[in-house]
């Protein structure tokens, strides 16, 4: 049998997913029996431009998301000669963590990485520009896109693989996949998520079974209060991102005691978890008991929360509706 | 040639018991308003998603305006009204956070009664939107 060929690339990624791959353990081999590695700079030295001499890549998995024109044109280049492409984690899927530099344009973003950290000293004000001349020679540095952008921004993606990182059970749901295909050849007649059809709390072992009402008197800081182990994080007045959270992640931080922040992206039928979650949270504040304050006072209990899109958009602020900062508002 | 005036549009969800009627009576009264609102008629303004308001603004609308029953006890639902306020208050900060002006998303209480109001707040509304301009969502 003809191995198939597979690359793992990079976007714009902090090399976590690439950690997570390992995760998979034995599975990785049987993996290999099927695949060959032509391109994975944490495992085998190949350089990106000797991509050209191979024909076909037959499944890409890219993780990261776009921010350079060098990660655009890459990407691009892959999703030509790849016939399978896979979104490795959030940040490929959604835009991830770094999304949330689109609050900021770009020349802001610069000016607080290079200058106005309380750790950068940098007295010579140097910033990245894209040729620098060095004694002769011209080096030249990948420049900035104006935002940060999932893959399917700009091509098509065949398998989403959502979580930062994913859980090991969707790897391995991914290498099943990867292993059919390559005995079969049949790829999915459109884009697959590797997760489930649920929001989080369909499948929260804290989902409080009864129909009881959640209210939340007020917001709380994890620091601030004691967490009850058994007890649905809102009900004890902790934002938890739940409700609009896909599942698919076994719950793993609500079993370690922590509230979720919505690493696997939107539920089904959830477009923009920021505003989704502003619906569903604001309603659980003071339920029945609003006729006890005034409109204003009701208005300063939700302005508690300082930072409703940093928070609520955790992961997805760059495949919302609105996807970066509004320039003329 | 002159240039036309630039003129803001306006989706306005409106609840069907209180601000719908207002709208409607404001219409009966013949009172003249700018015609640059789109009224959408929705059972309760605590029945918004407000995925559907930054929807609006993503696709072309310039303000939003909900226009629900008074607070505290108009609401046909009990406290949808309520539900609504406290909604708007995070949205708001959120809309700001991005960028967008937060003087484009209005909540007013308008009853059944008070089509004047009603003609009145979208009359406000346009004169504010034309001071802000065009919102820009590329």
């Amino acid at each position: 049998m003809k191995k198939k060929t597979l690359g793992i690339f990079y976007g714009k990624t902090c090399s976590g997913c690439d950690v997570q791959l390992l995760d998979l353990g034995e599975k990785f081999v049987e993996l290999l029996e099927y695949y060959d590695l032509v391109f994975w700079s944490l495992a085998v030295d190949t350089k990106f431009d000797e991509l050209d001499k191979i024909e076909r890549i037959d499944v890409a998995i890219i993780h990261g998301s776009i921010r350079t024109d060098e990660q655009k044109e890459r990407l691009k280049y892959v999703r030509e000669k790849s016939d399978v492409l896979v979104a490795f984690g959030t940040c490929a899927c959604y835009g991830g963590i770094i999304g949330l530099a689109n609050l900021l344009l770009k020349d802001d973003v610069l000016k607080i990485v290079y200058a106005q950290t309380p750790s950068t000293v940098n007295p010579e004000h140097v910033v990245p520009s894209p040729i620098t001349p060095i004694n002769d020679v011209k080096l030249k540095l990948p420049v900035l896109e104006p935002w940060v952008q999932p893959l399917s921004a700009f091509v098509h993606v065949e398998v989403f693989v959502p979580g930062c990182p994913p859980p090991v059970k969707s790897i391995e749901e991914l290498a099943t996949f990867l292993i059919n295909y390559a005995k079969t050849g049949e790829k999915p007649t459109r884009s697959i998520i590797i997760a489930e059809e649920k929001s989080l709390c369909d499948v929260c072992p804290r989902n409080p079974k009864a129909s009881r009402k959640i209210i939340i008197p007020k917001f709380r800081r994890l620091h601030e209060v004691k967490i009850d182990e058994n007890k649905c994080f809102l009900e004890q007045g902790i934002i938890c991102l739940g409700p609009v959270t896909r599942a698919g992640c076994d719950a793993r931080c609500i079993k370690a005691n922590v509230p979720c922040r919505g690493c696997m992206g939107p539920a089904p039928n959830v477009i923009d978890m920021a505003s989704k979650f502003i619906t569903s949270i604001a309603s659980l504040v003071e339920i029945d008991k609003e006729r006890m304050y005034s409109d204003e006072e009701l208005i300063k209990k939700l302005e508690e929360i300082p930072d409703p899109a940093g928070y609520f958009s955790r992961f997805t602020l760059p495949s919302g509706l609105i996807k970066h900062r509004v320039k003329k508002g | 040639m002159t240039l036309l005036e630039y003129e803001p549009k306006i989706i306005a969800f409106c609840c069907q018991w209180c601000g719908y009627a207002g709208a409607d009576l404001a219409g009966v009264q013949r009172l003249e308003y700018p015609p640059n609102v789109v009224i959408i008629r929705v059972p309760c303004t605590g029945r918004i998603d407000f995925q559907a308001v930054l929807y609006a603004f993503k696709n072309g609308a310039d303000g939003v305006l909900i226009a629900g029953c008074h607070t505290p006890s108009d609401c046909h639902y009990i406290s949808g009204n309520y539900k609504c306020l406290k909604r708007f208050a995070l949205f708001r900060k959120y809309l700001e956070q991005l960028g967008i002006n937060p003087r484009r998303l209005r909540l007013e209480w308008i009853s059944a009664t008070e089509g004047v109001k009603f003609a009145n707040v979208v009359k406000d509304f346009v004169r504010e939107l034309k001071e802000l301009g065009k919102l820009e969502i590329e």
